[in-house]
């Protein structure tokens, strides 16, 4: 089978590109693999040695001159994917969905690419008009990013999708009920910590805290759905019980966020440690010095934390959202908190708890360790990948959809159907009054 | 190799519960309007005090003339009256109109920023009802996904409980059956056995024509009453449990401590040599049972086939340091019961305890249900008539000690006495009568006695 790859590589700053790095070289292992970037080099001297590298930009040459039987994206929400996004609009192919919400990615994108007539497509229908109402009138929140989350082009476009979770799967169906879709748990990647074979206090004494220090874990990009702000009260709050809890922020700040902010509004310097971007061996090396990892996320973009997984493998009790994917975890697997107006008192219960009880947590990190290590091997999951490759490669190729594929084209449809819709608002009245009454119908 | 995840069902309800816990502390929410705004909702479902200024500056939009006036006491009127008749001929034509217009663009401006204002804050809140609209049901079906989910968690942990304990009662009923056939087996074959070396003396003692000499009859007979005695070993293991008859027995020990040669008559499977070689009391035993003996030999324990009176008969006097006889006066006739009782005092050296246990026949209920149910027993004997006996051979320090009493459940039940005093009268007077039939019938099910030569 030879499989033409587009996914984010390092330095790509991407899970995704950590994520792809772990997954090719077992997928080498039953595939022949040449890898699409855009117009850059990887940084990963083995992928480099192991894989042809080419531009996307080469593509049609290279499939013309000696055709792939499949192209597998590596779709995220964030604008790094564009040329992905593009290439799978001509080329069907079978798409890893990381989010099963893409509206960031499309807000960014589609008015570089496409403008309002791309976006529409992306939007259909109802759904469409009203965001673009309320795109007018200036009334928007982050909020409205989940409330839309504009999957469908990209399910559209593909020969079958793979997400990592039950309710991704659920999303995709919701976009494109006749999608086919597998689903495969998101893998554990190796073990590459410096530290790994040191015990847990020495890793602490290496990353500047002291034994006796109750050091609590937030992995991954600070983004405003990580509840940071819940984390710090929680945090600050523990403090009077468990004095000698440390807390520290592991992964990229978010300008929405800005972090070190937060912290120092919270009186909280110096007790907590916000880390900013740091790679894999050094996140990992954090994962072995905690003695609990808090993953909170919500509202969710469909997205599997590579972290999570890697604090559940790691054999940490892990506190996450009790929603969507992670609600799907055991309940002897994680303590879930739930989201809304109960998160905080959740997580601080949780928190004392497992403070007060460390044998809990040893049995629930336990219990982490061994799902993990059964349901999220990376040999689990390359088989997986491969079967449903060959299962989408023996099933006929589905015919193009109207409108055609590619931007062009959407653009080319739909900007047919804002004239007809301009010009019949114009006759009835204002464009925010008529806004609600009209139907965009296809061509 | 990392071992496997398996369920920890006890550490998942634990966690469940800790959520539950909170859950219940918190309370439910209501609405959306009860949560702290997201960052798109701050501001527009506060009290509007933008259209507060709005209203407070249309007042304003109107610019107004004003009169001259003058602070001078006595001129004043008169400069004022001058000034306002310049003002008439040199600027008023001149400022009037642009003062008129201004007045209009004031108003114009201020009813269009309300009319803004109105439209930006319907929007809003439509939006925001959206929003409601959007979560509130979202909210209850997660809600109500949630607890479907969870009842059918409990529902799916309920019945594999169920499945798990039945399936334990079955193997646990099924172990219990296995061990039973395995002693059962392993009693048939220690029978099958001693029934095969019997038949091959029987055979043995024939005659190549097949009858029997008359002097060999007696043996014959008594080989016959050898084999019926088989029965009784199996009696005994199904009736009498080894570790029961040990853990009864035990209470006895204390009378033989410190002494020597101490002799157990009719010691069966061998408990209470084994209790005595345990306390470091030298001891031995005497059964006529040959299976017994070849149990008890097997187990370590110094036993001779014999018949007891025989036995005892054939002992020094005074040699014995202790006698002791469980179930085995029962079985004698009156005539052997005399002589085994003289033979003890003959044998036994002075100081030295004697201790017979047997069925209690002040207890109706034993009488029934175990004494008839051992075919070999000979006679109930009351435990006065024994102590009798004893007292005439000149034991002293006699002490009947009743045991087992009947289970609780079997004997009669006494009413309540509590109620009207009419009813009190008969209660305790019924209650009295039911305390003598339970202890006639439902009493203690054995006695010891104890006596000293």
């Amino acid at each position: 089978m030879r499989i033409a790859f587009f996914g984010p590589l390092r330095p790509v700053p991407s899970g995704i590109s950590d994520y792809c790095e772990e997954l090719l070289p077992y997928l080498a292992q039953e595939a022949e693999i040449a890898l699409f970037v855009d117009g850059y080099e990887p940084t990963n001297l083995l992928i480099r040695r192991q894989f042809p590298i080419h531009d996307y930009r080469e593509f049609p040459q290279q499939h013309q001159a000696h055709p792939f039987d499949l192209c597998l994206y590596h779709m995220g929400n964030h604008i790094c994917h564009a040329y992905i996004y593009e290439t799978l609009q001509r080329y069907p192919g079978v798409v890893v969905l990381h989010d099963t919400v893409l509206h960031h990615f499309l807000g960014e994108y589609l008015p570089r690419e496409g403008g309002l007539a791309a976006f529409l497509t992306a939007f259909p229908d109802e759904e469409g008009r009203s965001l673009l109402r309320r795109r007018r009138a200036g009334l928007w929140s982050h909020l409205d990013h989940f409330l839309y989350p504009g999957i469908g082009p990209v399910v559209r476009a593909s020969r079958g999708i793979i997400v990592h979770s039950e309710t991704a799967r659920q999303a995709v169906l919701r976009a494109v009920p006749t999608a086919r879709v597998a689903v495969i748990p998101h893998h554990l990647g190796p073990q590459r910590s410096p530290y790994a074979h040191l015990p847990q206090e020495e890793v602490k004494r290496r990353l500047g805290y002291r034994p006796e220090h109750w050091l609590i874990i937030s992995p991954g990009i600070v983004t405003p759905s990580r509840r940071i702000e819940t984390l710090l009260r929680v945090f600050a709050d523990l403090l009077r019980e468990v004095p000698q809890a440390r807390c520290a922020i592991v992964g990229p700040d978010h300008p929405a966020v800005r972090v070190a902010d937060r912290v120092h509004e919270a009186h909280l310097d110096g007790l907590v440690r916000v880390t900013g971007f740091v790679d894999v061996p050094t996140f990992q090396s954090y994962l072995l010095a905690a003695d609990v990892v808090v993953n909170l996320r919500y509202p969710l973009a469909g997205e599997t934390s590579g972290g999570l997984i890697r604090a559940l493998g790691a054999g940490k009790p892990v506190i996450v959202s009790n929603v969507g994917q992670y609600a799907e975890f055991p309940d002897d697997v994680c303590l879930k908190a739930d989201v809304g107006h109960a998160e905080e008192a959740m997580v601080s219960f949780f928190l004392h708890a497992l403070a007060r009880d460390p044998a809990l947590g040893r049995r629930i990190a336990e219990q982490a360790r061994r799902y993990i290590g059964d349901f999220h091997s990376l040999e689990g999951s390359a088989r997986a990948y491969l079967e449903f490759c060959r299962e989408v490669l023996s099933s006929p190729v589905p015919t193009p959809a109207e409108p055609p594929l590619g931007p062009e084209g959407d653009v080319r449809a739909v900007i047919g159907h804002i004239r007809e819709e301009a010009a019949r608002r114009a006759q009835e009245g204002a464009p925010w009054q008529a806004a609600g009454t009209g139907a965009i119908q296809p061509s | 190799m990392a071992s496997s995840y398996t369920e920890d069902p006890e550490l998942a309800h634990r966690l469940r519960q800790m959520r539950e816990q909170v859950r219940s502390q918190v309370g439910p929410r209501a609405s959306r309007a009860g949560l702290p705004p997201y960052p798109s909702d701050a501001g527009l479902s506060e009290p509007a005090p933008l259209e507060q200024r709005l209203e407070e500056l249309k007042p304003l939009a109107a610019v107004q003339e004003q009169p001259f006036r003058s602070r001078f006491p006595l001129l004043g009127p008169l400069i004022a009256w001058f000034r306002e008749r310049w003002n008439r001929v040199s600027t008023k034509w001149y400022v009037l109109p642009i003062l008129q217009q201004q007045v209009r663009f004031n108003l114009a401006l201020v009813e269009a920023l309300q009319e803004l204002y109105r439209f930006t804050r319907q929007t809003s809140e439509d939006l925001l009802r959206r929003m409601d609209a959007l979560f509130v049901p979202l909210d209850q079906e997660q809600a109500a996904l949630q607890a479907r989910v969870q009842d059918l968690r409990e529902t799916l942990a309920r019945q594999i409980q169920e499945q798990s304990q039945a399936q334990a009662r079955v193997l646990a009923a099924l172990e219990e059956r296995l061990q039973r056939l395995s002693q059962e087996q392993a009693l048939d074959r220690r029978g099958l056995a001693f029934l095969r070396q019997r038949l091959d003396g029987l055979m043995a003692r024939l005659t190549p024509q097949g009858t029997l000499p008359p002097e060999e009859r007696p043996a014959v007979a008594a080989e016959r009453e050898t084999l019926s005695d088989h029965d009784y070993f199996r009696f005994e293991a199904i009736y009498r449990p080894e570790e029961e008859v040990r853990a009864e027995q035990e209470a006895y020990l204390p009378f033989f401590a410190g002494r020597r040669n101490v002799l157990d008559l009719g010691c069966g499977k061998g408990e209470f040599l084994e209790l005595l070689r345990d306390h470091g009391i030298p001891a031995y035993g005497v059964d006529w049972n040959v299976q017994m003996v070849q149990l008890c030999q097997e187990k370590g324990l110094r036993v001779v086939r014999e018949d007891a009176l025989h036995h005892l008969a054939g002992l020094p006097d005074r040699s014995l340091g202790g006698l002791f006889a469980a179930h085995l006066v029962e079985h004698l006739a009156p005539q052997d019961l005399t002589r085994l009782v003289a033979l003890a005092q003959a044998k036994l050296e002075p100081g030295a305890c004697l201790i017979f246990e047997t069925p209690n026949p002040l207890c109706l209920w034993a009488l029934v249900n175990y004494f008839y149910l051992d075919l070999s027993h000979v006679k109930p004997l009351h435990p006065q008539a024994l102590a009798f006996l004893l007292e005439m051979h000149g034991f002293r320090e006699i002490e009947v000690r009743y045991l087992h009493p009947v289970p609780e459940g079997v004997r009669l039940a006494r009413l309540p006495e509590a109620g009207g005093t009419e009813w009190e009268r008969i209660a305790a007077l019924l209650n009295v009568n039911l305390d003598r039939l339970n202890d006639l019938l439902y009493g203690y099910a054995d006695y010891a006695i104890i006596a000293r030569r």
